[in-house]
């Protein structure tokens, strides 16, 4: 009983902490051992081979894309949606029916689910008889495209274009949930420091970089960490949509490892994909905090 | 601090150590891994079988995973339970896993856990990468000269490994040439569609009106018609001794060429869309009076004559030769697993067999649209009166005389998404050559070539 | 440094609500001019209004002898100290007080030098560095009075800058703006609720009710002399205690300007029989008084405010005797010279004449 009572906390805490190390840190320590095997599931071959299959596919130019793929994703992905978000957000900043309307709206996309949106987009997108291509028609700007030498706009199927595609998808679905954090975070700043910068002569624009973005700072901070992360993440509109393809340019890292694990049963690639890519999120991870948490300003 | 990054240390120590003790934990090599084709080694007892006791009360019971869903597994489910009753010495237990590719990736994670059936389906491609990494059992010495010459001899030829019968026919099907008879005659053309390559073609531009959207041809960038034609063209995907890849010689340009040069003059419409995607495209358009002729699985062909039933009249026919008349085969097999005990196979082998009796497979072919595995079974009523009232089904049995397949080879998935890909980059972008697209295709398949 | 003039102003909100109904109004050159009123009144619009963070529906406001009305408040040439300081969080201390003039480009050095002398006006030298955060309500009162003083404007307004003060803090910085004002010598506007504040604070005190001017005028002139009711009961602490007399009007009487009858004012024995009884500090005809009984008391240091019930109602008396108790029976009582007198209409009567009118005989019923 007293051994309880002492060790009241750790003993609450076990079914948790063993919940986390069966399925959270287990795998990911056996990820770390197979990935220096090279492991045959279906012969039950296991051989050691240290950091060969590392060399192997560091020197891939595939893989190297699909690592730059993930990269490019992520950066355009958290550079547009939290820049559109933060735009959106200073013009929904009013009530009125017009702008609740539009916050409802914005917002609706972050309640489908993935699988309904990718599917939507990839109809919307078709170059034949989806929506986009047929409204650009109607407003000319195919004529407009025609004089950077684009025929025709191919959207998910061709490769210089597949991936712009996926970050407009992925900007669509996620901009609603950003904008909302950065209005929720916009009514929280009094408004009385505005009119202290009135009356330190401060112009809408000085207003909005000088006061508005630092004192969002925090909110913009949770949305880096969260976007950076999530899309990373991104699974189900490749697999559902490109398998990686056209040519490799929408694969990204978790359907690279998912493919190659499960389609290709080639189970130890599949694990040093998935430590490279925990050490490229805790990497991101890392390096935001670091340069990043001294910036951000909370009240 | 310190201490916390010491007590991390520790934690992370003990766990890489325990990951590594699991080595300790592998299951030996399977026996059948180097060719033991007379009597197997002592098989690791498989844990989803009952005791063994044969002619016990208790019926011995052997798992069966399947890849198949809906009408088709229901269809399987029926064969199952009849089976089931109609003895009591042993009883199958069929489980659907979803499609092939999640089915094999269970099976991938079963063999390492032992938790793995005593038979299964395995598609094409998985019998080659199950096969020759040893894992299927050797079915041969449990069939007999006259069994074996049962199957169609078209059919049954990817099944056969290294002189191993390791896979047994069993949903399989063929691509054909669908097409609309009506827009055919409407066009002056031959009824009975195009029976060559330059046939296709100019019946294609007959009809083709890209204005309104319509077109002649429509094929999915799939790796099956993509072997199909390079073999017409009297090519191969690999050289013989499986080392080399043979598909960017002159066959595989002449088949690309051929293609392009329709997609550029409008002929021929290259559906969007990834893997079975396109497919359902190339249906659709077919169904809609879209397009006139396309290619497709015998596996479509009962749900093609539901859809057009009425409005138009749909037929099929070989596919059109190149150089020769050549088709490759699909679908899947029935394998059973060398590490299961002799019993569990001698069991599994008792139900193929009655799987592929003739009245059995007749009736799974009829409710499927799967093409039937044992010659005999052609004799039998419900498939004869099928064959009279759609002769589709016959063209495609008949077209079975010409198949031909690449041989199984590792990493077959992962190597025909290359090929899909860089070709279907060149209907998308006629730009790029014939030669350009191959040769990427075939540089990286080399790469992967063990 | 510029006086201020209200023109005909009039603020409507949202179409309904009048907040500020025709308000003429100048505030002199180089004054401390302290608005004052209760909540709703519309002191801190008709401020906002000066500083041109609130638009007026009707009139005009002109700073100097420029009209503003349309001007944005940042080129009105005017500085602002808020309630809530409303100073940056995410800046340092020098950063805040110098963001106005990196607005208005004034090159760095002196920038530099401005800033510096400010910081040493407020004392926050050592606090240069910092965010707002690490400074206490005080420091960060003063940062944001830094940043107003930074931009040497005609004019400062205040509102309700010391609410948010503790008490001893907010006497300490009454002080120090007074002496900021004498030595800048630019034009103060000062809103409050307190009318402590406002008496101590102002040389001019505008007090307001219902968007309306009741009175403006010197501290001692208002305190002395108030215009009207609300005036009166207002000013003080406690206000003039006033009553309707019968027949119409009011009249009124300071707490410090009634005793209580029968005890000089210096406490020095207790008149048990409470009833008439020639007072001590008035001679019968000189004076008016009531009996009552202590309600309530109140022990200010120096003084005791007492609350006696008379039949006039509760009659506010502010002493130096301590002698009385709760419940005692007593009787307060007024010279006449003391009584301030008020129409029907809640306005000062000056006039002998009209007084005699109104209140001749009828008082003490």
């Amino acid at each position: 009983m007293r051994f309880f009572r002492s060790h009241a906390a750790l003993l609450f805490l076990l079914p948790a902490l063993a919940g986390i190390l069966i399925f959270i840190i287990y795998p990911i320590a056996y990820s770390f051992h197979i990935s220096f095997f090279d492991w045959d599931m279906i012969s039950g071959k296991k051989t050691f081979v240290g950091f060969g299959r590392y060399e192997h596919l560091l020197g891939d130019p595939k893989f190297i894309q699909v690592i730059v793929n993930t990269v490019v994703y992520m950066f355009s992905m958290v550079a547009v949606t939290v820049a559109l978000a933060l735009f959106l957000a200073a013009w929904l900043n009013k009530s009125s029916l017009v702008h609740n309307l539009a916050q409802t709206a914005i917002f609706t996309p972050h309640i489908v689910s993935t699988i309904s949106v990718v599917l939507l987009w990839m109809w919307v997108m078709n170059p034949d008889i989806g929506l986009l291509n047929y409204v650009m028609e109607k407003m000319g700007v195919d004529r407009l495209l025609a004089l950077f030498g684009i025929k025709k706009m191919m959207w998910l199927e061709s490769r210089t274009t597949a991936l712009f595609s996926f970050i407009v998808i992925g900007v669509w679905k996620t901009l609603g949930y950003n904008t909302l954090v950065l209005l929720a975070g916009m009514q929280s700043i009094p408004g009385q420091i505005y009119e202290g910068a009135a009356l330190d002569k401060a112009s809408s624009l000085r207003k909005f970089y000088k006061i508005t973005v630092p004192l969002l700072s925090p909110s913009l901070f949770f949305l880096l960490i969260v976007n950076v992360t999530s899309s990373f993440q991104t699974f189900e509109s490749v697999n559902v949509i490109s398998k990686g393809g056209p040519l490799n340019s929408t694969n990204m890292m978790v359907h690279w490892i998912y493919q190659t694990g499960f389609e290709f049963y080639r189970i130890s690639d599949s694990s040093v994909g998935s430590v490279l890519l925990l050490l490229i999120i805790g990497l991101a991870t890392y390096s935001n905090f670091r340069l990043l948490s001294n910036k951000v300003h909370y009240q | 601090m310190k201490k916390l990054v010491c007590s991390l240390g520790l934690l992370v120590a003990c766990l890489l150590f325990f990951a590594a003790c699991d080595n300790s934990r592998d299951p030996a090599p399977a026996a059948g891994s180097t060719g033991s084709t007379t009597t197997p080694a002592a098989p690791a007892a498989s844990p989803s079988a009952a005791t063994p006791a044969a002619g016990a009360a208790r019926p011995f019971e052997i798992t069966f995973w399947t890849a198949l869903t809906g009408k088709n597994a229901e269809a399987l489910q029926e064969l199952v339970d009849k089976y089931n009753s109609s003895q009591d010495k042993i009883r199958v237990q069929a489980v659907s896993q979803g499609n092939y590719w999640e089915n094999g990736t269970k099976l991938q994670a079963a063999l390492v856990s032992d938790t793995y059936p005593v038979m299964t389906m395995l598609e094409v491609s998985q019998v080659g990468e199950f096969g020759l990494r040893g894992a299927l059992a050797d079915l041969a010495p449990y069939f007999t000269a006259v069994e074996r010459a049962r199957f169609v001899d078209g059919l049954v030829k990817q099944g056969v490994m290294d002189g191993k019968f390791v896979a047994v026919p069993y949903n399989r099907s063929t691509p054909i040439l669908f097409y609309n008879k009506d827009m055919l005659r409407a066009a002056g053309l031959d009824e009975s569609g195009p029976k060559t390559w330059d046939e296709l073609r100019s019946f294609s531009q007959k009809i083709s009106d890209p204005p309104r959207n319509i077109y002649g041809f429509e094929c999915p960038v799939d790796i099956w018609f993509i072997q199909a034609g390079i073999f017409q063209q009297n090519g191969s995907v690999f050289t013989s001794d499986m080392r080399r890849t043979a598909f960017q010689l002159e066959a595989g340009v002449k088949l690309v060429a051929f293609w392009q040069d329709m997609v550029k003059e409008g002929s021929m419409k290259a559906p969007l869309g990834q893997d079975y995607n396109s497919w359902d495209v190339a249906m659709d358009d077919l169904v809609t009076q879209k397009v006139a002729m396309i290619f497709s699985s015998t596996a479509d062909l009962t749900g093609l004559i539901e859809a057009t039933d009425g409005h138009f009249a749909l037929a099929a026919a070989f596919l059109p030769a190149g150089e020769k008349r050549a088709s490759p085969t699909g679908g899947a097999f029935l394998t059973v697993f060398d590490k299961s005990s002799d019993e569990q196979k001698a069991a599994a082998v008792d139900f193929i067999k009655f799987l592929t009796r003739a009245d059995n497979d007749a009736q799974f072919s009829k409710a499927t649209g799967y093409l039937p595995v044992v010659k005999d079974a052609l004799d039998e009523p419900v498939l004869k009166e099928l064959y009279a009232r759609h002769p589709q089904y016959q063209v495609a049995y008949d077209q079975l005389q010409y198949t031909q397949d690449i041989p199984p080879i590792v990493g077959f998935r992962e190597m025909s998404i290359i090929i899909q890909e860089e070709l279907k980059a060149a209907m998308v972008d006629t730009s790029v050559t014939p030669r350009q697209a191959l040769d990427n295709a075939a540089r990286q398949v080399q790469n992967l070539i063990k | 440094m510029a006086s201020i003039e209200f023109r005909g102003v009039v603020k409507v909100y949202d179409k309904k609500n009048l907040v500020i109904d025709d308000l003429n109004l100048l505030i002199e050159d180089g004054s401390f001019t302290v608005l004052v009123g209760p909540s709703g009144c519309g002191k801190t619009t008709a401020l906002r209004i000066i500083a041109g963070l609130e638009e007026v529906t009707k009139g005009s406001v002109l700073i100097g002898d420029e009209d503003v009305t349309k001007k944005e408040p940042g080129d009105r040439d005017v500085a602002m100290v808020f309630q809530n300081y409303a100073i940056y969080p995410h800046m340092t201390v020098k950063e805040n007080i110098e963001f106005g003039l990196v607005n208005a480009k004034v090159p760095k050095a002196e920038r530099e030098v401005v800033v510096a002398a400010v910081l040493k006006q407020v004392g926050l030298e050592r606090h240069v560095d910092e965010k707002p955060s690490k400074l206490s309500g005080g420091q960060r009162q003063r940062v944001a009075l830094a940043r107003a003083i930074s931009k040497k404007p005609r004019v400062f307004l205040m509102d309700e800058p010391l609410s948010n003060l503790d008490a001893k803090l907010r006497n300490q910085m009454r002080r120090e703006l007074v002496e900021l004002h004498n030595k800048l010598k630019t034009t103060f506007v000062f809103v409050t609720h307190d009318q402590i504040e406002a008496m101590t604070m102002g040389d001019c005190i505008v007090i307001m009710c219902d968007g309306r001017i009741r009175q403006k005028g010197a501290p001692q002139r208002v305190y002395n002399d108030p215009d009207n009711v609300f005036v009166a009961r207002f000013i003080g602490d406690p206000g003039m205690n006033v009553y309707p007399m019968e027949g119409g009007g009011f009249f009124g009487f300071r707490p410090r300007k009634v005793g209580f009858a029968g005890s000089g004012d210096n406490g020095a024995g207790v008149d048990a029989s409470g009833d008439d009884g020639p007072a001590d500090n008035a001679s019968g005809d000189d004076a008016v008084s009531w009996p009552g009984r202590v309600a309530a008391k109140e022990i200010l240091g120096s003084e005791v405010l007492y609350c006696v019930k008379t039949k006039l109602g509760d009659v506010m008396l502010k002493t130096s005797s301590a002698g009385r108790g709760m419940d005692d029976l007593a009787t307060v009582s007024v010279p006449r010279k003391n009584l301030v007198f008020f129409d029907q209409n809640e306005d000062r009567v000056r006039d002998e004449n009209e007084i005699r009118r109104l209140a001749g005989g009828r008082l003490g019923a």
